[in-house]
């Protein structure tokens, strides 16, 4: 036993933070940690700075152990990342013809194989553009400009974005905001959300039911929103036009409004709860997977999580994804009269959402329990108990 | 003087294993801690339930190999190597092998690795001595059929969470050098050996422990 490190108290320190067990169950961010990740972000704070690699990797780990606790803070972790694994340091030289055809004996698959003996170029360093293409670019005395890029260089530039993060970053941790230990599930609410996409356009729709409302077709509240290229800002779609490609980013916002419409509505939250858990289900493994850990390094997605941490912390809530358990099983639906499983468009929603709402109201007005069923004429369904045919519980607006 | 006799730790040791995994999901773990655990290099360890199953790799084409020597920390310095290993010893977590690799091999055949020793200072700590076993290859051989997951502050959330209205006093509870205290399967032992080089040259034969976590044979200083 190592009895110096023996504790007993309802304030202990556990995983690196301070833990209060009395009546508002806490956790604090020790000063011995605080104090360490103020240096780090300090130096990371200086757009331009040049920092060992193992140190922003070192300091990427310290920031991701301190957003596991405050989690609405994990999505900016990906500007970090993207520094040291996605930027690589592009190296420029001015190499002569002996020099350049040292180079071009030990390029293979347009990687340095060794390290040149004739100039400083490295083992490992990648040839960003042919010598060819490079020659109408001479330097001094018949020299030719060649653009190597070195992925895991000892040394790395600081980024605006992660200048940007370490700021904001250290102005969270300068707070030392308790984090509250206690959750509540959220009162059970029918609600779903969903996105399709195709090359030109895309369209989000959700639907909920409302805090203390009879599961009655005219109690449900709805949204449904067409999109355009147009309409979504640069950072969103980044050049690339097929909206197809943007799926999971549609799906994320889809569900982040629906979870702005629900929280909105008037959501409750015990006075003694910290935060509020709102479990939402999605048919989009890709966004499933990038909510679970709160982090994406797609630039459009990452966007939506930080827009996401800053509703968490707001409100705040905690919104937990779920897979449903087979793909689409949320969002097909009974095919009588075959109206909706086609719908496209967000205009169309409008009216075919009338006809859906009104086969969906139980007869006993209990609430909807859902189940996954089975795979019917390649449909697949969800089985809501009190029902009398098996409606499900959502919508789908693409096929 | 001591908190409990040898007799009373006897007794809470064979209670708290049958009685505190009587109902454990891994109900085949105090019979392999009174054994000795495998190691994971000759059979891939499954999967009790305990953690997260995956799919273990399959086994890498590389060889065991039997270092000459101490990573450079200890290197240079041998004496407090040698004291930290004699401290090991000492306390029961290590055994000599006075006959070296020849013995090693007479006492586990082709089944042995010898890692490399080093040396790790801390301000304000004191030296620790810690030994490389993925140098001979011994870790990557390793193959364990779960993920094993640390505790992170959700699941302190998660947990509290399902019972707000509650009083609760926390205790922390630390085994110094748990890892050293696990018994090794009797035949898979010899994947845990370590050189350290003597420099007096001396060949002090000191027996064997019980159930070492690893074996330390010397070589002459002329081997530097």
């Amino acid at each position: 036993m190592s009895w110096k490190k023996i504790r007993l108290g309802t304030e202990i320190k556990r995983i690196g933070w301070d833990i209060a067990l009395t009546s508002n169950f806490r956790a604090t961010l020790p000063t011995d940690k605080k104090c360490r990740l103020e240096t780090v972000l300090g130096l990371l704070s200086c757009k331009g700075r040049k920092i060992a690699r193992k140190e922003l990797e070192k300091a990427t780990g310290l920031l991701s152990w301190f957003a596991t606790g405050v989690r609405c803070l994990r999505p900016w972790l990906c500007h970090f990342i993207s520094c040291y694994i996605h930027s690589p340091k592009i190296n420029i030289k001015a190499l002569d013809a002996k020099q350049l055809q040292e180079v071009h004996g030990l390029t293979v698959d347009g990687n340095i194989s060794a390290n040149a003996a004739l100039s400083d170029v490295r083992k490992g360093w990648q040839i960003r553009a042919s010598a060819e293409a490079l020659l109408t670019t001479t330097g001094k005395h018949d020299q030719v400009w060649v653009k190597f890029a070195e992925w895991e260089p000892t040394h790395i530039r600081v980024t605006e974005a992660v200048a940007e993060a370490a700021s904001f970053y250290k102005a969270m941790v300068q707070l030392q905001t308790p984090v509250p230990l206690l959750e509540a599930d959220g009162p059970l609410t029918p609600a779903a959300a969903d996105a399709f996409a195709d090359a030109h356009s895309a369209g989000i729709f959700g639907w909920w039911l409302p805090p203390n409302k009879d599961l009655q077709p005219l109690n449900l509240k709805w949204f449904s929103i067409q999109l355009a290229v147009k309409d979504l800002p640069d950072w969103f779609h980044q050049g690339k036009k097929d909206l197809q490609t943007h799926i999971c980013a549609l799906e994320a916002l889809a569900q982040l409004v629906l979870t702005a419409c629900i929280i909105e509505d008037g959501l409750a939250r015990p006075a003694w709860a910290g935060s509020v858990v709102l479990r939402q289900w999605s048919d989009n493994q890709g966004k499933v997977g990038a909510f679970t850990k709160n982090m994406s390094m797609r630039p459009s997605f990452a966007r939506l999580c930080q827009q996401h941490g800053v509703a968490s912390a707001m409100w705040p809530v905690n919104a937990t994804p779920g897979l449903m358990p087979c793909p689409g099983a949320l969002c097909r639906i009974r095919p009588s009269g075959n109206s909706w499983t086609n719908q496209r468009s967000g205009h169309r929603v409008g009216k075919s959402c009338l006809i859906w709402v009104e086969s969906f109201a139980p007869p006993s007005g209990k609430i909807a329990q859902r189940r996954y069923h089975k795979t019917v004429h390649g449909v697949q369904w969800v089985e809501c108990s009190g029902l009398e045919h098996g409606v499900v519980a959502g919508l789908a607006l693409a096929g | 003087m001591p908190l409990f006799v040898e007799e009373e730790v006897q007794f809470l040791r064979q209670d708290l294993l049958t009685k505190f995994f009587s109902q454990d999901i891994d109900e085949g773990l105090p019979a392999l801690l009174a054994h000795g655990v495998p190691t994971g290099i000759e059979q891939t360890i499954p999967a009790p339930g305990v953690w997260p199953a995956v799919e273990a790799p399959e086994r890498l084409a590389l060889e065991l190999i039997t270092c000459e020597e101490p990573w450079g920390s200890g290197l240079s310095n041998p004496k407090l190597l040698m004291k930290l290993v004699q401290d090991d010893v000492d306390e029961g977590f290590a055994a000599w092998l006075p006959g070296g690799l020849l013995e090693a091999k007479q006492l586990f055949g082709e089944a042995i690795g010898a890692g490399k020793l080093g040396l790790v200072k801390k301000e304000g700590s004191a030296p620790r001595l810690v030994g490389d076993s993925t140098v001979s290859h011994a870790n990557s051989l390793c193959r364990i059929a779960e993920r094993i997951e640390l505790p992170s502050l959700q699941d302190v959330k998660q947990f509290l969470s399902r019972y707000p209205q509650s009083e609760w006093c926390g205790f922390l509870l630390d085994v110094s050098k748990a890892h050293k205290r696990v018994k090794v399967a009797p035949k898979e032992r010899g994947y845990s050996l370590f050189a350290v080089i003597d420099p007096e040259g001396s060949t002090d034969h000191l027996p064997l422990s019980v159930h070492p976590f690893f074996f330390v044979y010397r070589l002459p200083s002329t081997c530097l």
